[in-house]
């Protein structure tokens, strides 16, 4: 400090920030995980050595002194100091937050993510024994991990293949999760869904808002009319728009959620990914199941399906009737009497009028169906696509429902009064002239009818305009954070996670939280 | 194989520093800033005081 009070020329007061770190001479026979140790210490480490913000600034503020005490605010102020310096300390907060992940990520995430528990498991012991018999527990260790690191990077070099988005532009699939419209039709176990108190056994609307709102790894079918029933697992469901595959069968891979974002094979294992996905073979027919299974991560929804598909009928004489007559002959010896002959063809007579009531009943159930397609598709706010399998094609169109008088006069006359009726009713239980109107009108034609027409679906109540995988995704529409929030917290609400879903929910979704 | 993990890890460390000495060098510049002005101010204080 000089006579006036002015601090001279002094280097060492002015904040010393330029650290000369050289970069690490990487040593090529250095173990991965240590290495990524010694590396998170130091990004831990790299900014010890420097003075805090408030430690900076009064060490500043020691080289110069005032008579009028206020100045130094009144400056400070003027240049935002200590906005600006805070800004910067979280900013370098959270570029060493970011690289600590980063590093993490490259040695151990992804095999927490993919691998299969057991795998890990046996590894672990793998590695237990090793150093209990003094063999090379490290070498164990570190191969793991050049596996995985060797695994990691061919996942996300393969991002086009496995994008749920560019399969459907490019190559015109649509991939789809199958949700039956009844509960009861159900067929998933426990097994399957542990994360979930209903074990799978939820209605739609929930089964679409858990797939929507938590966006959970999930098993899903490239429809396709080279199989059975589309290879659909149920006629009804949810048509992706986007997702990454993590592994694509043409058969049923009896693949099992371990955790919400998780999900493995039975048949497998080893990993929850395949190194490659194929995706023009996993649509293949199949021996053994009438349909594929690709696991999806990440799904989001672009639109309902619902396979309209009518079954041809049968022919009028048993087409295999021909090759019954000369089995019997070449491995039996027998020629078949004309009795006999007539039983085969009055079999197949009744098995075709089981099929058209069958076909009839199936027609029956399509237009109550549809109502509820038609119902979900506007209350959940997404496009409805019809499947038809059309000359070995399958054909998918948008739907679009015209105005239904049947259907205005059930919701907007019929259903109000039988509401009103049963309002009046229960509100007196003991009042039994109330009970018996309100039971009289429930049970008599007025009623019925109107209700029979007004949620029933007929062919010229819709119509159907054809697209493509691509339309489809084009038409998607993104859940919004608020959309998001609403559908977890509804979620949370029916009590269907389990303790364990609820907190890979809450971790997933920390930032939704702390967004809004 | 090894040496494609070290060889990650050294990007995401190296990108790190180089991150981290812009924020700090953002700093360093600020608080110059700020002993500055509180030279000026101080030279400011004297003349006035001398003038008086």
């Amino acid at each position: 400090m000089n006579k006036e009070g002015l601090p001279t020329s002094d280097t060492s007061n002015t904040e010393t920030l330029e650290k000369q770190e050289r970069p690490l001479v990487v040593e090529n026979k250095e173990d991965g995980v240590a290495f990524a140790e010694k590396i998170l210490n130091k990004i831990k480490d790299y900014l010890k050595s420097f003075s805090n913000k408030e430690e900076a600034i009064k060490k500043i503020e020691s080289t110069v002194f005032f008579d009028d005490p206020t100045i130094k605010e009144q400056i400070k102020n003027e240049i935002n100091l200590d906005n600006q310096l805070t800004e910067i300390d979280t900013e370098v907060e959270k570029v060493q937050i970011k690289a600590s992940e980063n590093v993490n990520l490259v040695v151990s995430n992804f095999s927490k993510a993919y691998h299969h528990p057991d795998y890990r498991d046996k590894v672990a012991n793998e590695i237990k024994e090793a150093r209990n018999t003094g063999q090379d527990a490290e070498a164990i260790r570190s191969s793991f991990y050049d596996k995985t690191a060797t695994e990691k990077e061919n996942f996300e070099s393969q991002e086009k293949e496995r994008s749920v988005a560019e399969i459907m532009k490019e190559k015109d699939m649509v991939i789809v999760h199958a949700i039956p419209l009844s509960i009861m039709n159900r067929q998933s176990t426990p097994e399957n869904n542990p994360m979930l108190k209903t074990g799978g056994h939820q209605d739609f609307e929930t089964s679409v808002e858990i797939l929507s709102g938590l966006s959970p790894t999930i098993a899903t079918s490239i429809a396709s009319s080279e199989r059975n029933h589309n290879g659909l697992y149920y006629p009804s469901g949810v048509i992706l728009g986007e997702g990454k595959i993590l592994m694509a069968r043409s058969e049923d891979a009896g693949s099992v959620a371990h955790g919400l974002y998780k999900r493995i094979s039975k048949f497998n294992s080893d990993s929850a990914i395949d190194s490659e996905i194929n995706v023009n073979k996993a649509k293949e027919k199949g021996f053994i199941s009438d349909y594929n299974e690709l696991t999806v991560e990440k799904p989001q929804i672009a639109g309902l399906f619902y396979d309209l598909t009518e079954e041809p009928e049968l022919p009028l004489e048993n087409p295999n009737k021909k090759e019954m007559i000369e089995h019997e002959l070449r491995y039996n010896g027998k020629v078949l009497t004309k009795e006999e002959i007539a039983e085969i063809d009055e079999d197949w007579k009744r098995r075709r009028e089981e099929d058209i009531e069958d076909k009839r009943q199936t027609e029956r159930v399509r237009k109550l169906d549809l109502y509820e397609m038609k119902k979900f598709s506007k209350k959940l706010n997404v496009p409805l696509y019809t499947f038809k399998n059309e000359n070995g094609e399958l054909k998918k169109y948008k739907t679009t429902f015209l105005p239904s008088e049947a259907e205005n006069y059930y919701l907007n006359v019929v259903k109000p009064k039988a509401d009103q009726l049963w309002k009046e009713y229960s509100e007196n239980k003991e009042n039994k002239e109330k009970e018996k109107i309100y039971h009289n009108y429930i049970y008599g034609d007025e009623f019925m009818k109107a209700k029979s027409k007004g949620i029933k679906i007929e062919k010229n109540d819709y119509i159907l305009e054809e697209v493509t995988a691509k339309d489809i995704y084009e038409s998607k529409r993104d859940i919004s954070d608020e959309e998001r929030k609403k559908m977890i917290e509804d979620i949370k609400n029916k009590g269907i996670l389990s303790e364990t879903a609820e907190k890979e929910v809450d971790k997933k979704f920390k930032n939704l939280n702390q967004q809004i | 194989m090894e040496l494609n993990i070290n060889r990650k890890i050294q990007e995401i460390y190296t990108d790190f520093t180089i991150k981290i000495d812009n924020l700090l060098k953002k700093r360093k510049e600020l608080l110059k800033l700020y002993r500055q002005k509180l030279e000026e101010a101080k030279i400011k204080e004297v003349k006035d005081s001398i003038s008086k």
